[in-house]
């Protein structure tokens, strides 16, 4: 089956390669049977990208150890939930499964777009098969999944053990679908200006494009936060990894684009910057898998050191060089339909926030940089960790929280200084109004204060676009509340769906502030011994061995109370892995509404009867999951098509049926 | 078994692969199927009305939310219809060769039927005077577009 996969990704070169070249000559030559002999082609890779993939999880599946890949990332122990994962966990498979993803997305926009937007297809299909030809190269020529061994090995190594994990197996494919997916707007935005047709048409076709990406990419991120949480044992989700800020990075570029892709849709401004920020998001996921495929920087979860960074760096340049240059071309095409007419409107608020969030990408960047630089230049690899990251991050972030509140309290094009008091009062009161509470509370940390009054704020601002709209709905509809407030939001679901997100955003901020309350303890009991953290009472129990066939497994019993009272039995275990000779700590969390204890046991005594624990306490870490459910439904509601969406899909599919046809080939349409 | 099923999955790739790319050469062999350049004009205007109508609508709205002053309302509205005017009429100028002395005046109706006290991105644009397919102004007694043929809703 292997062999089948490996032609499969043969001819899967060979088809991307004929797709780019085709569709190009297609549109060159305005024939339509060459451009439609893309698009098939294009589908071919998907198709045949889909068959090497299910025939490397055959052979996973089959436990096929003569392929190298196989006996590399799985063994004979491995239950069968995490064999699946098998085909995204080492190196080469997960450049499969990417370039998988790839096509899928490519697949995708050919279908959807069979009778739309067909000015634009022959250079989407061409930008979307050249990324496929990229990837089918990597595939072939520096991460062959299918090479297979002289001999066969009665078993495998197994997937690194820290990989074993439920989350794991939905994570990398959810960040995958986020990282991949930029390629689609990008395809539409070089189609625009190869086409030279630089109107709204290709904000359009890419807007959803790019929503559903930035969804996955957000969704992806906070799972992956999660799985750091429960599995890694150090007490937080987020550690400013080189891998992590790889996928943050295209995440704020395109945070930055969604929002200033609205001004262009309303105004005609910022087209070139625009374009910019697209490509940047789109290089930014390419950068992103460089540096965890190339190994250049260390990290948790780089995978090791190999050829591969080179044909990125090539690819990169080819992006990087071959964009710009079309866009200096196109630069005559690209001029502002209006200019920015007042620094009090929501234009403004939104390029302030543009420019934050670059500054904190840029800073992102340079501190996932800086070892490399640092090397280059000076030979010391200095390596940059999280106090620098949240040093700059944090002051950035809180400008983006107000910017999050402020923003919708401004109208578009002018808001006069009346206007601007109005809207701001109530907001304002609240975040002062937080800011005492918590001051005299007794909160020290002032960026916790800062930021928990910020999110009053930002609840009060969206808070009174909702009681506003719902008011007014009520007024002129004779509507009842509930029901107002569910049209509202389903009447104009970009505006409401919008807020939405931004409270979901709000929800992230709070768990974030959590963190400076977290209380830490390192704790070494003897079986029977309590010990009081915070308001928590645990107990040492008891201690237990197991072992299957995968690993062994040491477990400890705590009892935890609060105010005397039981609460539960926390198990937190050691698992030692037999094959990757690997030890791993699973955590025991137990989660209340307000804050999470959870332990981590660090070592055992030598008898056997004590223990060494390290505790946390968390407060408002579940507010980051929460956020993250509500990130991922509230962006979902903003961006199912409406009934706007749906008169122009049929207004663009009837253009084509009416005005392109054409008997005979040569000329352009009238 | 495999050393038969493995040349003969590979042939099918291959065979199919053929098929696809060769099939719409051999059957399509027409000039680029894309919207001409007066239909690409007549999308782009529509979506600019539509774009218009709704910031027409979220501004009315916004003013009754009192978000916005009588005075920044008053300017953009202004300015606003007067963006949305220019529109129409140039999607009206492609849209028939006909020159109704009336259009002005129906589009000046048109506008202000657009203000109602919600943003609904949803309603269809000034549904009672403009053709919902082509954007041709229509009297309010016909039922069909003179223009198109599409047949109206019930709205009148």
């Amino acid at each position: 089956m292997v062999d089948v996969g490996y032609f499969a990704l043969c001819l899967a070169l060979a088809a991307a390669g004929y797709a780019t070249i085709v569709s190009l000559l297609g549109a060159h030559r305005h024939h339509e049977g060459l451009i439609r002999s893309g698009e098939n082609a294009l589908l071919a890779v998907c198709t045949l990208y889909s068959v090497a993939a299910l025939s490397l999880w055959y052979a996973i599946f089959t436990k096929d150890f003569q392929v190298q890949y196989v006996a590399e990332n799985t063994n004979l122990a491995m239950p069968t939930q995490y064999v699946l994962a098998s085909l995204w966990g080492g190196q080469n498979g997960s450049i499969l499964f990417w370039g998988w993803v790839l096509t899928i997305y490519s697949a995708a926009a050919v279908l959807f777009n069979r009778h739309r937007y067909r000015e634009l297809m022959p250079y989407v299909v061409a930008v979307l098969s050249a990324t496929c030809f990229f990837f089918a190269i990597l595939n072939i020529f520096s991460a062959d999944p299918f090479t297979r061994l002289p001999f066969t090995p009665a078993d495998g190594r197994g997937l690194n053990p820290i990989l074993q994990h439920p989350y794991m197996a939905i994570h990398p494919p959810l960040l995958y679908a986020g990282m991949v997916g930029m390629v689609v707007p990008y395809a539409f935005g070089i189609a625009a200006l190869a086409s030279r047709l630089v109107d709204n048409t290709w904000l359009r076709a890419m807007r959803r494009w790019l929503l559903i990406p930035w969804t996955f990419l957000g969704g992806g991120l906070l799972l992956g936060g999660k799985w750091a949480y429960v599995e890694l044992g150090w007490g937080g989700y987020w550690g400013w990894d080189p891998v992590e800020n790889a996928s943050l990075m295209p995440f704020l570029a395109a945070t930055a684009l969604l929002h200033s892709i609205m001004i262009q849709e309303r105004k005609g401004m910022l087209k070139v910057w625009n374009m910019l920020l697209l490509f940047f998001t789109f290089g930014m996921t390419i950068f992103g898998t460089f540096l965890t495929r190339s190994g250049i920087v260390s990290s948790v979860h780089a995978f090791a050191q190999s050829s591969i960074g080179t044909y990125f760096v090539v690819f990169l340049l080819l992006i990087a060089f071959g964009s710009i240059i079309l866009l200096i071309t196109r630069l005559g095409d690209l001029h502002a339909d209006h200019h920015l007419e007042s620094f009090t409107s929501r234009e403004s608020a939104f390029l302030l926030n543009n420019w934050i969030l670059l500054a904190l990408l840029f800073a992102v960047l340079w501190g996932t940089m800086f070892p490399v630089l640092s090397e280059a230049f000076t030979g010391d690899k200095i390596t940059v960790g999280a106090p620098f990251f949240n040093q700059v991050s944090v002051p950035m972030g809180l400008v983006l929280l107000f910017l999050t509140g402020a923003g919708p309290l401004f109208a578009w094009r002018r808001t006069s200084t009346d206007s601007l008091r109005r809207n701001f009062i109530a907001p304002t009161v609240i975040a002062v109004v937080c800011a005492a509470g918590f001051l005299l509370g007794g909160m020290q940390d002032l960026y916790a204060v800062m930021s928990l009054s910020l999110c009053g704020f930002v609840v009060g601002s969206v808070g009174q676009e909702f009681y506003r709209g719902v008011g007014a709905r009520r007024r002129t509809m004779g509507e009842g509340a509930i029901l107002a407030f569910f049209r509202l939001l389903s009447k104009n679901r970009r505006r409401y769906g919008g807020y939405l997100v931004h409270l979901s955003v709000i929800m992230l901020f709070v768990g974030f502030t959590g963190q400076a309350f977290t209380i830490e303890r390192e704790l070494v009991l003897e079986r029977g011994e309590s010990s009081q953290v915070g308001n928590y009472t645990v107990t040492f129990d008891a201690l237990a061995f197991g072992e299957d066939a995968n690993k062994s497994v040491a477990a400890a019993a705590l009892t935890l109370q609060y105010d005397n009272q039981f609460l539960a039995t926390l198990i937190p275990e050691r698992h030692f892995y037999k094959t990757a000779e690997q030890n791993t700590t699973e955590v025991s969390i137990y989660s209340r509404w307000l804050e999470d204890f959870y332990v981590i046991m660090v070592g055992i005594g030598e008898d056997d009867r004590s223990a060494k624990f390290h505790i946390y306490i968390n407060p408002l870490v579940n507010c980051v999951w929460w956020g993250s459910a509500l990130l991922v439904l509230s962006s979902l509601w903003t961006m199912w098509p409406n009934s706007r969406d749906r008169r122009m899909a049929r207004l663009d599919r009837d253009a084509v049926r009416a005005g392109g046809w054409q008997p005979a080939l040569g000329g352009q349409p009238t | 078994m495999e050393t038969i099923l493995v040349p003969i999955a590979c042939l099918l790739l291959l065979g199919g692969f053929f098929i696809a790319i060769i099939h719409p050469i051999l059957t399509r062999k027409h000039a680029w199927v894309r919207p001409t350049n007066k239909a690409r004009s007549r999308i782009e205007l529509t979506e600019q009305k539509e774009q218009l109508y709704s910031s027409l609508r979220e501004l009315s709205f916004d003013h009754s939310l009192g978000k916005i002053s009588d005075a920044d309302f008053e300017t953009l509205r202004i300015d606003l219809e007067a963006q949305a005017l220019s529109t129409l009429k140039q999607l009206d100028g492609l849209g028939t060769d006909s020159t109704d002395a009336d259009l002005d005046a129906q589009i000046l109706a048109d506008l202000q039927s657009v203000q109602v006290e919600s943003p609904e991105e949803g309603a269809a644009p000034a549904a009672a005077n403009f053709c919902p397919a082509c954007g041709t102004a229509r009297q309010p007694t016909h039922k069909f577009c003179a223009h198109c043929g599409n047949a109206f809703a019930t709205v009148s």
